[in-house]
């Protein structure tokens, strides 16, 4: 890239386009964490006593952990006493349809695109939104519980369905896994719940959208999925917020479970503030995601466009338990001005003939750090399990960073496992060739990025690829037409 | 000091020692290393013995060391067993050009060079004068010095010293055996070997551990290696221990302009052994390939953990690990490149391929990349699986029964990596090997 700098120098301008603040009336708790605060949102949830207990049990573990420090992403210490553990829209009594809903509201999900006028039906997503804390909304219900699938938010399902939240809540991840998923398990405020009954294929995309509006909050909210014996769902992720300047924290936990022959196919594309090109402000990202493949020849998929936040943490990951069950990860993840980002997967194969696939692509630009770092394990009893993984990094700019940590563990001799990485800038010889044809660097730049992601991209659902592909171009705004 | 030391813990141990020797107002050793010997002292309490908790010692778990009852006694008399053992060896080398050490002690009777223009010198810590290059070799600590590395550097007495002189080619090869054997007591042994070769020389040369044990022997060993411009070294380690050997190495190689490293790492020890090899490209246009074959059996533990550091630009790293897993053995690869800024221009290429054929057998293997410049082509690949079985039926197919497929698949693998060494009398000596510890037929 001859004048490799002007055209960082330029991509380093493009703007955060969801960067606008909500005026909404929000409600919010005081800030710190303690007890009473816990209890403060439970009772605010008008949870049972167990889920209180549950809260209660998991605060108590986290005091006691220490903040991890293994990952390849430096930040200033975060004040956990700082942060605001609740922060809701005020809620008229009630609202029974989307007209009662605050009209800012409805703006604020208007400018994000997100389908949630009954007009919007044609689109065929049903949405749940979750603004700060709280789940706003939810399309499509009445329709979904005719098949008798539940999509609602957590707090609801809590009421509606308490011995089914009961039954799988820390299940996946337990509070006892790590210090994020431990805080997230005593403060979490909504997320959405998800239930696929037997032999049901979920008709339409069920999708939720987060969005962090007031400031000095943390969200942590919370998903659960399950499908039943047969079942499928595609599931979609999608996360903005406004632009601030102090960091704010997100720690959300997501736990899938797929019984006998289902599938989940979960999708994200994740776009939280990066931060200024100064590296001032963003969101830290530190999500614990996991899917368990209970049942034989069950499927979980995960897909994920990374490219916000000013740091990510997160391993989407499988845990390959029924026989002949299988686990995807596909990754884009795209850093640029000072983000860091450390995703990867961890794929545990315990039962037999159990496959599983990984590919992630990670672009750094700017002055970012984009790490991947992965995990396959075979266990000694998964007869014939097999494992591919390609993660490629590709470089813009000289002063980002690219890493791979693959860690391969195998206990079993009749697995097949492949690795395979590559690191490298777009070359000289490609960008000359695209000139010839009177094309622009900035063009073939973007031409060139496109196509790495796009084994990524094609996973995804319609909806959300054709955002993806705009992020991923916005993002790099400047060096992409 | 030869008190019965019982369970103790290997901390302890060696702060015992270092108690006796170095707080002792009679200390014979030069200021300067005793300076360095302190460092080294505090370095190691303040770490610790490492847990699975420490990354780079996240699958090698050294805590059964504690319970090894360890004594200082040197064994250094020579027993008809090790006489045996060492002329064995010699036997098989055509060019007799070796340094023979029993238990870490050089062995002057036994050796046997004929080059002029080579200066090797069997150092002594506690003589009052020693080459300024020695101790600045021994200067060197740094957070890639582990538990052991330190624990050497504490312990060690004496050490090899070899330096070639400004061009000079030497063409013989020089053999530095290393015989470990003890009988009833778990002794501790160092070696040190520090090797300078200046501007536009080159040195083959071949390290070979060898032991037969009857109790354990924990045994530490640093190589510090510089290469100045123009320089080249083929340097070929071969591990072939026994099962009550613990041996730690840390290989440190440094390269300036223009110079070369080829090195081959082979591990066909049955106890446990953790090699530690650190190459820092400093200089533009230096190369350096490293190959390794390790192979599990029995109980066995193989630990290869290696760190490239690509420091300027326009530099070449080549790394290609191959492993057999066989039986209840475990082992670990962990391969580490770093490209910094300023080495634009980087050429780094990295690859882990294992053969895991028993039910009990383990490996954990851990390519990583960490890149800071754009300008660079690196890549790295790891595999894991059985023998084919495609490739067997393929050979059945043809006629040859499935114990020689096998055979042959498995000796086809390992021979990629031994073929490469640059010494043919250690490639016949490391086939029969092979052929022995796998119990492969002879095919010709």
């Amino acid at each position: 890239m001859g004048n490799g700098n002007d055209i960082l120098e330029k991509l380093t301008q493009s703007d955060y386009k969801h960067g606008f603040v909500s005026n909404i009336e929000q409600e919010l708790a005081p800030k710190g964490l303690n007890e009473d605060i816990i209890r403060f949102i439970s009772q605010k949830k008008n949870e049972p006593d167990w889920m209180l207990e549950w809260r209660l049990k998991a605060f108590r573990y986290w005091q006691t952990m220490k903040e991890p420090k293994w990952a390849k992403v430096y930040y200033p210490s975060i004040d956990y006493q700082d942060i605001h553990y609740y922060a809701a829209p005020v809620k008229k009594p009630g609202p029974k349809s989307l007209d009662e809903v605050d009209p800012e509201l409805i703006k604020t999900f208007e400018k994000l695109g997100i389908p949630l006028e009954e007009q919007k039906r044609l689109s065929g997503v049903a949405v749940d939104a979750v603004l700060d804390s709280v789940s706003v909304a939810t399309t499509f219900k009445d329709k979904l519980a005719e098949l008798g699938i539940i999509f609602c938010p957590i707090s609801e399902a809590l009421q509606e369905h308490p011995d089914l939240v009961r039954q799988y809540i820390g299940s996946v991840v337990p509070y006892t896994d790590n210090y994020f998923a431990a805080l997230n398990s005593a403060v979490f405020s909504d997320g959405s719940f998800c239930y696929i009954p037997k032999g049901v294929r979920c008709p339409m995309e069920l999708s939720t959208y987060f969005r962090i509006n007031a400031s000095s909050t943390g969200q942590f909210e919370r998903t659960l999925i399950i499908a039943d014996e047969g079942s499928y769902v595609s599931y979609l992720e999608g996360c903005t917020a406004p632009i601030r300047d102090e960091n704010q924290l997100h720690a959300a936990v997501v736990e899938l479970i797929a019984h006998k022959d289902a599938e989940i196919k979960y999708s994200t594309v994740q776009n939280w503030y990066p931060g200024d090109k100064e590296g001032k402000g963003g969101i830290y990202n530190f999500v614990t995601k996991r899917g368990i493949c209970l049942g034989e020849n069950s499927r979980i998929s995960w897909t994920q466009v990374e490219t916000g936040s000013a740091i990510t943490w997160k391993y989407p990951s499988c845990i390959l338990k029924g026989d002949n069950s299988v686990g995807e990860f596909y990754s884009v993840a795209l850093t640029n001005n000072f983000q860091q980002a450390d995703t990867g997967t961890k794929m545990i194969h315990i039962g037999k003939n159990t496959r599983s696939r990984i590919i992630s692509k990670g672009i750094s630009a700017g002055r970012s750090q984009n790490s991947y770092r992965g995990l396959v394990k075979i266990n000694k009893k998964a007869q014939n399990a097999r494992n591919f993984s390609q993660c490629d990094s590709l470089l813009i700019g000289d002063k980002c960073g690219a890493h791979t940590f693959p860690y391969i563990d195998i206990e079993n001799n009749t697995a097949i496992v492949e690795h395979e990485a590559t690191t490298s800038k777009i070359s000289d010889d490609i960008l000359f060739y695209f000139n010839q044809r009177g094309i622009s660097k900035e063009d073939a730049i973007g031409i060139v990025v496109n196509g790495y992601a796009r084994e990524i991209l094609n996973q995804l659902p319609m909806e959300f690829a054709v955002e993806a592909r705009k992020l991923l171009s916005v993002s790099l705004e400047g060096s992409v037409g | 000091m030869t008190q019965n030391i019982q369970n103790i813990g290997l901390t302890e141990i060696v702060a015992r020692y270092y108690d006796d020797i170095l707080e002792s107002s009679n200390s014979a050793y030069m200021p300067s290393i005793i300076d360095i010997k302190k460092k080294s002292f505090n370095m190691l309490i303040k770490n610790g013995l490492p847990t699975l908790k420490n990354e780079e010692w996240k699958y090698t778990n050294v805590q059964f060391l504690n319970k090894i009852p360890f004594t200082f006694e040197r064994i250094s008399y020579i027993t008809q067993k090790a006489d045996n053992l060492i002329r064995s060896i010699i036997n098989k080398l055509s060019q007799k050009n070796y340094l023979v050490f029993f238990n870490g002690k050089f062995l002057e009777e036994y050796s046997k060079i004929e080059h002029e223009n080579i200066e090797i010198i069997n150092f002594k810590l506690d003589s009052n004068s020693l080459n300024p290059l020695i101790i600045s070799s021994f200067n060197k600590l740094d957070n890639t010095d582990s538990f052991f590395s330190l624990m050497n550097t504490i312990l060690v007495e004496s050490g090899i010293f070899i330096n070639v002189p400004k061009n000079n080619q030497i063409d013989k090869p020089i053999n530095l055996i290393n015989i470990l054997s003890s009988e009833e007591k778990n002794i501790i042994t160092s070696t040190r070997t520090i090797i300078n070769i200046s501007p536009n020389s080159m040195l083959d040369l071949i390290i070979y551990n060898y032991s037969d044990n009857k109790s354990s022997v924990l045994n530490t060993a640093v190589n510090d290696i510089s290469l100045n411009e123009g320089a080249q070294l083929n340097l070929l380690l071969y591990q072939n221990e026994d099962k009550n050997t613990i041996t730690f190495t840390k290989t440190n190689v440094n390269l300036e302009k223009e110079s070369n490293l080829i090195t081959d790492t082979i591990t066909f020890s049955r106890g446990f052994t953790r090699n530690d090899l650190n190459v820092n490209l400093t200089g533009e246009f230096s190369k350096a390939r490293f190959y390794g074959l390790y192979i599990g059996k029995d109980k066995s533990f193989i630990d290869n953990h290696t760190r490239v550091e690509h420091k300027v630009a326009k530099c070449q790293s080549d790394e290609f690990y191959k492993g057999i897993i066989d039986d209840s053995s475990h082992c670990v690869f962990n391969g580490k490149i770093i490209v910094s800024q300023e080495a634009q221009k980087t050429n780094a290429y990295q690859s882990n391929k294992n053969i895991l054929l028993s039910e009990n057998g383990i490996i954990n293997t851990k390519p990583q990349l960490e890149i800071y410049a754009d300008d660079v082509k690196c890549s790295h690949g790891a595999t894991v699986g059985n023998i084919e079985k495609d490739a067997i039926f393929y050979l059945k197919s043809r006629g040859i029964d499935e114990f020689t497929a096998k055979n042959l698949l498995l000796k086809a693998f390992a021979i990629d990596i031994i073929n490469k060494i640059h010494n043919q009398d250690w490639v016949g000596i490391i086939e029969s090997d092979l052929v022995k510890l796998l119990n492969l037929k002879e095919i010709n």
